[in-house]
């Protein structure tokens, strides 16, 4: 799994999201926009539904069969879900784990 | 849209009943139970595990998807029961019942919600019993446990709500189980004469309510409980 191609993977994914649930967007979707907190696009139940589709991503195309939302992930100071860019260094890390 | 179901502890009693009924109405079944079943039909396929460990649950889960390719409906039946004064109840005993029936519960619900998710389509049935509401001597660990299962569903059925999944809970009275044997028959005799109803329930008393639950046309129905016999 590589960091880059990833990245790009998820902005798509989130994109694709976004489309289907019918989320109001009102900037582009790239490595920093916020999924967490009152800027993002995401209520905190759409995050909850983004994450556990970005765990069935995983699974269908790299096998990956990994739970996020750990206690481990919960207890970080800075959250691994606050954009693509830090879910993407953290799946990445759990990938090398 | 209904295909698959999911039903845990289904090696004997209830469960085994369960498998077979919906077995023969055409649908898929996944069966789970800590030991191996004799149970063979073309639609239905055994996985061994204990409902009380997150991996196994996730193994369950995710092995029955695959063979599948979905799990429309969750009957969490796996339980324990065990009649004991509450000032002789081993430590053991209060963590057997609450990881089968307390976390079993939960990780086959939160994880088949994963999968039911995505097809905007679940239905989920939880086991509580009527010795919740009759608070009877002796039973305070196992109605403990099943209190919480309602409260999980109530709660669940909130989260899930936006998924159109439904969750919901059956209380059943006695039926002549393997589960009833450890309880002796003038303890038995007593919750019976509780009921309004004053009789065993029946297998088919039981599908019955869980058919209600799991149809189509039951999509507003959920968070809620339905005790038998009339309390």
């Amino acid at each position: 799994m590589q960091l880059e191609k990833l990245q790009k993977e998820l902005i798509i994914f989130l994109n694709n999201f976004i489309k289907e649930n019918d989320i109001d967007l009102h900037n582009d979707i790239d490595l920093n926009s916020r999924l967490l907190g009152s800027s993002s696009a995401l209520d905190s139940m759409d995050l909850v539904t983004f994450i556990v589709e970005v765990e069935q991503f995983l699974d269908d195309n790299y096998g990956f069969q990994i739970q996020l939302a750990t206690e481990k992930a919960m207890s970080r100071r800075s959250s691994p879900f606050v954009s693509i860019k830090s879910l993407s260094n953290y799946i990445i890390e759990l990938y090398n784990d | 849209m209904i295909k698959t179901f999911l039903i845990s502890g289904n090696r004997k009693g209830i469960g085994r009943f369960l498998t077979e009924y919906f077995l023969e109405k055409g649908y898929n079944v996944i069966g789970c139970s800590r030991s191996e079943t004799d149970l063979k039909a073309p639609n239905y396929f055994h996985i061994t595990g204990n409902v009380s460990k997150e991996s196994d649950v996730l193994k369950i889960v995710d092995l029955g998807h695959k063979k599948f390719g979905s799990i429309d409906v969750l009957i969490n039946n796996a339980g324990k029961a065990s009649l004991n004064h509450s000032l002789l109840t081993p430590f053991k005993t209060i963590k057997d019942l609450f990881e089968t029936n307390f976390n079993g519960t939960f990780f086959l619900s939160k994880e088949c919600a994963k999968k039911m998710m995505k097809k905007k389509f679940g239905r989920i049935v939880n086991f509580s019993t009527i010795a919740v509401p009759l608070n009877l001597e002796g039973e305070l660990i196992y109605s403990s446990s099943k209190s919480a299962v309602e409260k999980m569903a109530q709660i669940f059925s909130k989260e899930l709500s936006r998924y159109n999944i439904t969750v919901n809970t059956i209380g059943p009275t006695p039926i002549e189980t393997d589960l009833i044997k450890v309880v002796p028959k003038d303890k038995v005799d007593e919750i019976i004469n509780k009921q309004t109803i004053k009789r065993f329930g029946t297998l088919e008393d039981i599908v019955n309510v869980i058919n209600f639950f799991i149809d189509e046309k039951s999509s507003f129905i959920t968070g809620q409980k339905i005790y038998l016999g009339g309390l």
